[in-house]
């Protein structure tokens, strides 16, 4: 036996000439890392008794390397398994006949792509010279390229079947693994195994061709009663190859060659295998969860071929159910020890999520720092890094400046100081609003966000007369936020509305910034953009959709999101655009329309330039597949996947264009043509009209400017959209409205303040130059008033405002009996009129209160009601009470304050019986009005049916005609005895249905179209949002740097 | 500035101010709110204590039904004058104005426009002394029961509410004097809690076996500061009057009264600054008056109060009738039956039309004009005659019917056919919010 030197770890004194190690390399097209592993291995400071190597059918210059350093190797098939290979070279090297040296005699499992340090197999010797019942060692395992990365130090297997290391993400080799430690297992990649434990065990499962052998061998080992240990102070340095996918994977056992698909099976097979009986079924739910799991990351990631190996690996245990069994049996033969002495080993639950937060958070911030620094970032190399000098050198000469103190900080930046300033504004503006919020366009805010969920996935809505619009996207997306509040609607609307002024102005100004707007500038241009009319009497108002889009818009301004140059932009961000704008359009019908418009403008003008003439008289294959019709087909996707994102509305939208100019929830009135032209739409809760947003200011004195001159054309001419559109009056959410143009009015600012605000910038150091002139008095003039203009809208907010028409009052407008109706299954219809001294109104209620989303999808009422009202209220309408009874409206309510005249009106007609009469209004039922279904016999007679919320089933005694006191629609089904009956259109406007004879009936809404759009608009947003995520790279995509 | 830049600035004004035009200039297509017109249906007392009545109709083709609460069936007559019965009558809407005349016994005669009702209604007039058997009636008219409410003054008190239940498609007579027992000078207040509810107030009083006649009450919607009374019999020498007064608030009220006649404009002693105290019921005498027609009287208060004359015949069986505020007229259509009247209007500037046909058939118009007041005395008994205001200003008219036997009635020129702007509801979800 040779001798050999010491190393800082080794004790000389130990006597390891009685081990007899023999090292076994498998080599396969591993000739970049080759020469390197074998000049460690022969110069190993405790020589290598006996080295042999198998090649598995390289086809690189690996054979050559071998036979070249002169050893001893077999030529084996391409498509040999790991374990094969090391059986292979155990044939050809018989053991020690001796008992007592055999005891000693070991076996060194060398990789081609693993070179192990100088002083390596010494500590592992010395190891295992101290330990007699480990069997197993290996060395701590370091990156090739990065020789300070931790790859290994003992490996484990968590139930999931994720390999476990129990290191951080690109954990630096500090020496803080260097002690020796009880391990379940080592990686092959330098194992050194007593050659008589490892034949006793069976060696390497031949099951597990390549990834996972060696857990499994470990835990054989420690059920059988051996031990394992990592000798942290010995090293190798491992490429990974196979793993990082730099190799092709030739076992034969490797489907289709993909390693994952491989290392995911064999993990199963492990931990299936090697497990105790009662933890099979738990353990197999975890593997097949975090498969699924993994399929989904893998397909947001746009890594389908990584989550095809994630289900195949699952596949492949499953048709393959009898290798299992067999392993099972054979290791139940040689276990020795319970299966729980490896529980040591599993990592834990805690330290699994924490490993796995901790991976996300770091792949997150080194994303974030990305974006941030505009590129990959490279870490900046030091001296010390380059070796050319010692640590101490890269030290910063200077004395760090000390830090100021916070508040001083806080204080000096004027950005700050004005959200600090907006938020003391809104909570003193919202001193009304603190609590659940009800009033202006809002309607009651359901307890929870999976019932706006609820009520948008459904088709029918108990609305009026009954109503199968569809509800607005924009419900969906308030309901899928509330997982921000756990669930708990009011309290994230509430706090939308008061953290809405200084989110915006953040956003606002961090925008700004974006396109190098100074600090100073930026925070000038979030005041103008904050403090307007707009904001405030949205809040006052209740529009969320103003809201959300005084927090989404700012982006736009460098997003560039109408993708003029479509051509130039990738999927990625094409597909996060029109995300953002299908979003933007959920809560804005009339930019969606716009939206879509622009887009098919642009459509057609792709379209006109890719169809022109001699391109395609080229053929139309050829121009099918050129370049010229990129454009278009880039824009059509745009076009449709917009519209399939914020399906069903859209398609009644584009069936009935005048919804893309109804502003979402209850429509209430706006300010008048003045108002308008001064950037304020005005309404109750709004300031007067003598309150003029900067904007307008600004707009006005653009024209002075002349590279703001085309901008400020722009915005007229979107400001005199608004006041066309602010004189239109349409039917639309349940009344008649004129149309809100609080949408435009922000476009306006959005498009407007940020070239002001960098002419600002840009202008203000030149004008100290300049001599005075029409500039300076146009830039001191605007500025004063923005100033003024600024600083009395403050005041309103802090004094003036009128009352805010949200409020936190959760009072119902029905009394209570009325809304105790909503409580009971058929909830019968109660007609609310309300007369006032200039107006009379009526709408019809099924006792709930007017919810959020609930006007959205009010339809009109029948005319044949209207004419009822109509004349019960003129004292002529002998057969009001008939004609509403039909309709099956139950209870008449009058609301205060009362007129006198109409009570004794209906008092008067007949028909009408006074059930109460309070100060908040009166109550009448109606004699003889229907139920919700009623059969009618032919001889005249009536039965009711019992009805639920929406469908109903019952027994049908005789034949006759049912009628639903629902509004037709071609979805009502009624099945009589399972088959279907026609549906007919009454005269009433009433579906109603021939039943030809006794038997079970059931009817329903037929939701199968409602559904099928539901989930294609699903769909569409999960390609969206995979197509628009960043996209996860592969392993062999990965530099080898990165990894090792 | 660059020539070319020039219009670019210039665009951008026209685009806005073209738009503003536009916003401005084009009607607006708002929910309309239209204000509907319809013709309510009537109600007319049945006949009181003992007497007989009839009802004369503007147009033969009315749907009509007796409340008796039975039938709810209208049928149609053909007839312009109807047969009184015991029960009230109701009438189908209609732009003409119904008129009851009843007459109990002797030489008294009552006239009173049939009414709609209302939720208020107060009756300034009648008497719950030794001589009265005035009645009150309230008929509900709706097919739903309801309830009343009656709040009787006297000279002086509020008396406790009375509340009554009134069944469906019926009336109920009450005395007026289980009321305000011997109080000689009433006033009420019918409030209709819930129902169509409209009532009558006939003042009847006898002495003995001598019936002292007998007028209808005219209801009165609600106190005001400035009314009008007008068409009422001016021959002093055959007949008193007196005022009757009642401040139903809480302040003593200053009352001026100023008389119309045809002899000019005047204000009677003692009445340039009249306080009544408020909360009971004063009575008035009006002094002698040397006026040889029918005239008019303008109350104006300082707080809002009712208020009513009393006129009393001496010649024939003598008789007496009520005149009650008046409300502007409207054009309308009246039958009166063949009595002979003499109409009386006050306003300014006023001018109205009267249309009628003579006996032979003949139509016949003639023109109304006065500065402030005018008068109309037919020289034939008039049938179905239709006035029609000439002018936007308010004009108050009232007519005193005479017959030979000393019978005194007063009919005021109501136009209690339309119902005031009633709105026609239109569908708006903003009713269920708040």
């Amino acid at each position: 036996m040779a001798t050999h030197s010491p190393t800082p770890f080794s004790n000389p004194e130990i006597d390891l000439s009685r081990f007899f190690v023999t090292a076994i390399i498998v080599t396969h097209d591993g000739a970049a890392w080759l020469p390197e592993v074998i000049a460690s291995l022969s110069s190993q400071t405790r020589p290598i008794d006996r080295i042999i190597a198998v090649d598995t059918g390289s086809i690189d210059s690996s054979p050559k390397l071998l036979r070249a350093s002169g050893i001893t190797f077999i030529q084996a098939e391409r498509d040999l398994g790991y374990g094969d290979a090391i059986e292979l070279a155990l044939d050809q090297t018989p053991p020690l006949q001796d008992p007592v040296g055999a005891s000693y005699e070991c076996l060194w499992l060398i990789h081609d792509d693993c070179a192990p340090a100088k002083d390596a197999l010494h500590l592992l010797l010395e190891a295992l010279n101290d330990r007699p019942q480990v069997v197993i060692a290996g060395p701590k395992l370091l990156g090739w390229y990065d020789r300070d990365h931790l790859l290994e130090a003992g490996i484990s297997i968590a139930p999931n079947g994720a390999r476990w290391t129990g290191l951080e993400h690109r954990e630096q080799n500090q020496g803080q693994h260097d002690q020796t430690k009880e391990v379940l297992s080592v990686s092959t990649a330098g194992m050194l195994v007593r050659r008589a434990a490892f034949e006793e065990l069976g060696g390497l499962d031949p099951n597990l061709a390549l990834f996972r052998d060696d857990v499994d061998l470990g835990w054989r080992a420690r059920v059988a009663g051996f031990g394992a240990i990592c000798v942290g102070a010995a090293t190798a340095f491992h490429a990974q190859a196979s793993a990082s996918e730099r190799r092709e994977v030739d076992v034969s056992e490797a489907f289709l060659h993909r390693p994952l698909l491989l290392d995911r099976r064999n993990a199963a097979y492990v931990i299936l295998a090697n497990c105790s009986w009662w933890m099979l079924p738990w353990l197999t739910l975890q593997l097949l969860g975090t498969s699924l799991l993994r399929v989904i990351f893998d397909l947001l990631a746009k890594l389908p071929g990584y989550a095809g190996d994630e289900i195949g690996a699952v596949a492949l245990l499953v048709i393959h159910p009898a290798d299992l069994i067999k392993a099972r049996r054979t290791r139940r033969k040689k276990r020795l020890l319970s299966p729980s002495v490896v529980a040591q080993f599993i990592p834990p639950r805690g330290s699994q999520i924490r490993a796995g937060v901790d991976r996300v958070s770091t792949a997150i911030s080194n994303r974030v720092k990305l974006l941030n620094e505009g590129g990959a970032v490279e870490p900046s190399q030091t001296y010390s890094d380059l070796g050319v000098i010692t640590e101490e050198f890269d030290e910063p000469d200077f004395e760090k400046a000390a830090r100021p103190p916070i508040f001083r900080g806080v204080i000096r930046r004027p950005d700050t100081l004005a959200v600090i300033a907006i938020f003391i504004l809104s909570c003193i503006s919202a001193r009304a609003r603190f609590g659940s919020l009800v009033g202006g366009t809002l309607g009651f805010i359901p307890t929870s966000g999976s019932d706006l969920l609820r009520s948008y996935a459904q088709a029918w809505h108990l609305v009026g007369m009954g109503s199968a619009v569809a509800s607005p996207p924009w419900l969906a997306v308030i309901g899928i936020a509330s997982i921000i509040t756990w669930g708990h609607l009011s309290l994230l609307v509430t706090s939308f509305f008061l953290l809405t002024p200084p989110l915006a102005f953040i956003i606002f100004v961090n925008s700004l910034r974006h396109i190098g707007v100074s600090q100073n500038v930026s925070t000038f241009g979030g005041l103008v953009y904050v403090l307007t009319p707009l904001l405030w009497s949205s809040l006052n108002q209740g529009r969320i959709d103003i809201l959300v889009l005084y927090l989404l818009l700012p982006s736009f301004i460098y997003l560039k999101p109408f993708m003029v140059n479509i051509v130039k932009l990738s999927w990625r961000r094409i597909f996060a655009l029109t995300l953002l704008a299908a979003v933007v359009g959920a809560f804005s019908p009339i930019f969606l329309g716009a939206w879509l418009l622009i887009q098919l403008i642009l459509l057609v003008i792709a379209g006109i330039g890719a169809f022109r003439g001699e391109r395609v008289a080229a053929g139309w294959i050829d121009f099918l597949e050129s370049e010229a019709i990129n454009p278009t087909v880039r824009r059509t996707i745009v076009l449709i996947t917009t519209v399939l994102l914020t399906l069903p509305w859209s398609l009644g939208a584009l069936l009935h264009p005048t919804q893309f100019l109804l502003a979402p929830g209850i429509p209430i009135a706006n300010g008048g043509t003045l108002q308008t032209l001064f950037i304020n739409p005005g309404g109750e809760g709004s300031p007067s009209w003598w309150f003029i947003s900067p904007v307008a200011l600004f707009i006005l004195f653009s024209f002075f400017l002349r590279p703001l001159q085309k901008i400020a054309l722009a915005c007229s001419a979107i400001l005199a959209c608004a006041l066309l559109l602010n004189a239109l009056h349409i039917l639309g959410h349940g009344a008649t409205e004129s149309v809100y143009v609080g949408a435009p009015l922000l476009f306006i600012s959005i498009i407007l303040i940020p070239p002001v605000m960098r002419e600002i910038q840009v202008l203000t150091p030149s004008l100290r130059l300049r001599h005075l002139g029409v500039t300076h008095l146009a830039i001191a003039l605007a500025t004063v008033l923005t100033l003024i203009s600024t600083a009395t809208f403050a005041g309103w907010i802090l004094v003036g405002q009128t009352q805010s028409l949200v409020q936190s009052d959760q009072s119902d407008v029905l009394p209570a009996f009325v809304s105790s109706l909503a409580q009971s299954p058929a909830k019968p219809k109660t007609l609310v009129l309300s007369v006032a001294t200039h107006s009379a109104t009526f709408a019809i209620s099924r006792g709930n209160p007017l919810s959020l989303g609930d006007a959205d999808v009010a339809t009109a009422i029948p005319p044949e009601i209207v004419v009822a009202v109509n004349q019960l209220t003129s004292g002529s309408g002998v057969t009001s009470s008939t004609i509403l009874g039909s309709y099956g409206i139950q209870y008449l309510y009058l609301k205060a304050p009362i007129s006198p005249d109409i009570a004794r009106e209906i008092d008067g007609v007949g028909g009408f019986t006074r059930m109460s009469a309070t100060q908040i209004g009166t109550v009448w039922r109606i004699v003889g009005a229907s139920p919700r279904v009623l059969l009618t016999s032919s001889p005249g007679k009536s039965y009711l049916i019992p009805a639920g919320d929406i469908g109903a089933m019952g027994l049908a005694t005789t034949a006759g005609t049912l009628t639903l006191a629902e509004k037709y629609d071609r979805s009502w089904r009624l099945l009589e005895n399972g088959v279907n009956v026609p549906l007919e259109h009454a005269t009433s406007g009433l579906p109603v249905f021939g039943i030809t004879g006794p038997g079970k009936i059931t009817i329903l809404f037929d939701s199968t179209a409602h559904r099928g759009l539901i989930s294609l608009e699903l769909l569409t947003l999960l390609i969206s949002i995979v197509m628009a995520l960043p996209s996860g790279r592969r392993r062999r995509q990965v530099p080898l740097e990165e990894l090792v | 500035m660059k020539f070319s830049d020039v219009p670019r600035i210039f665009l951008a004004p026209v685009l806005i101010a073209a738009a503003v035009a536009v916003a401005t200039l084009v009607p607006e297509a708002k929910a309309h709110h239209t204000v509907s017109g319809s013709f309510p249906a009537t109600v007319c007392p049945g006949a009181l204590g003992g007497g007989t009545s009839q009802i004369t109709l503007p147009d033969k083709n009315l749907p009509i039904r007796t409340i008796s609460g039975k039938s709810a069936t209208l049928k149609i007559q053909k007839t312009l004058i109807l047969p009184g019965s015991s029960a009230p009558i109701f009438v189908s809407g209609n732009p003409g104005s119904e008129v009851a005349f009843q007459t109990i016994s002797g030489s008294g005669m009552a006239a009173a426009v049939c009414s709609v009702g209302g939720p208020d209604q107060w009756f300034i007039g009648g008497s719950g002394g030794v001589t009265s058997q005035s009645i009150l009636e309230i008929i509900n008219s709706g097919l739903s029961d309801s309830t009343v409410q009656i709040f009787p003054f006297n000279s002086k008190v509020a008396l406790a509410p009375i509340a009554l239940t009134i069944r469906a498609n019926s009336d109920r007579q009450v005395r007026l004097a289980s009321i305000v027992p011997g109080s000689e000078s009433v006033a009420l207040h019918i409030v209709t809690d819930s129902g169509r509810v409209t009532s009558f107030l006939l003042d009847h009083r006898t002495s003995g076996l001598k019936d002292l006649g007998s007028s209808f009450v005219s209801p009165v919607n609600a106190p005001v500061n400035i009314s009008y009374i007008a068409g009422l019999y001016g021959s002093t020498a055959k007949a008193t009057s007196l005022m009757r007064f009642l401040v139903p608030g809480n302040l003593t009220a200053n009352v001026h009264l100023t008389i119309f006649s045809q002899g000019g404009t005047f204000t009677p002693v003692g009445f340039d600054s009249l306080a009544i105290a408020h909360q009971h019921v004063v009575d008035v005498p009006l002094p002698k008056l040397e006026l040889s027609g029918p005239y008019g009287i303008e109350i104006t208060s300082d707080q809002p109060i009712l208020a009513a004359t009393l006129t009393r015949t001496s010649f024939g069986g003598g008789d007496f009738a009520w005149a009650n505020q008046l409300t502007p007229i409207s054009r309308f259509r009246v039958n009166l039956g063949g009595v002979k009247g003499q109409f009386f209007f006050i306003g300014k500037s006023l001018a109205l039309n009267a249309q009628w046909k003579d006996a032979k058939g003949r139509s016949q118009k003639i023109l109304i004009t006065g500065d402030t007041s005018a008068s109309w005395s037919p020289i034939d008994a008039l049938g179905v005659v239709t006035f029609t205001p000439l002018t936007k200003l308010p004009i108050y008219g009232g007519a005193f019917l005479l017959n030979a036997s000393g019978g005194l009635s007063y009919l005021p020129l109501l136009a209690n056919q339309l119902v005031s702007g009633a709105q026609e509801p239109i569908a708006d979800i903003r009713t269920l919010a708040r």
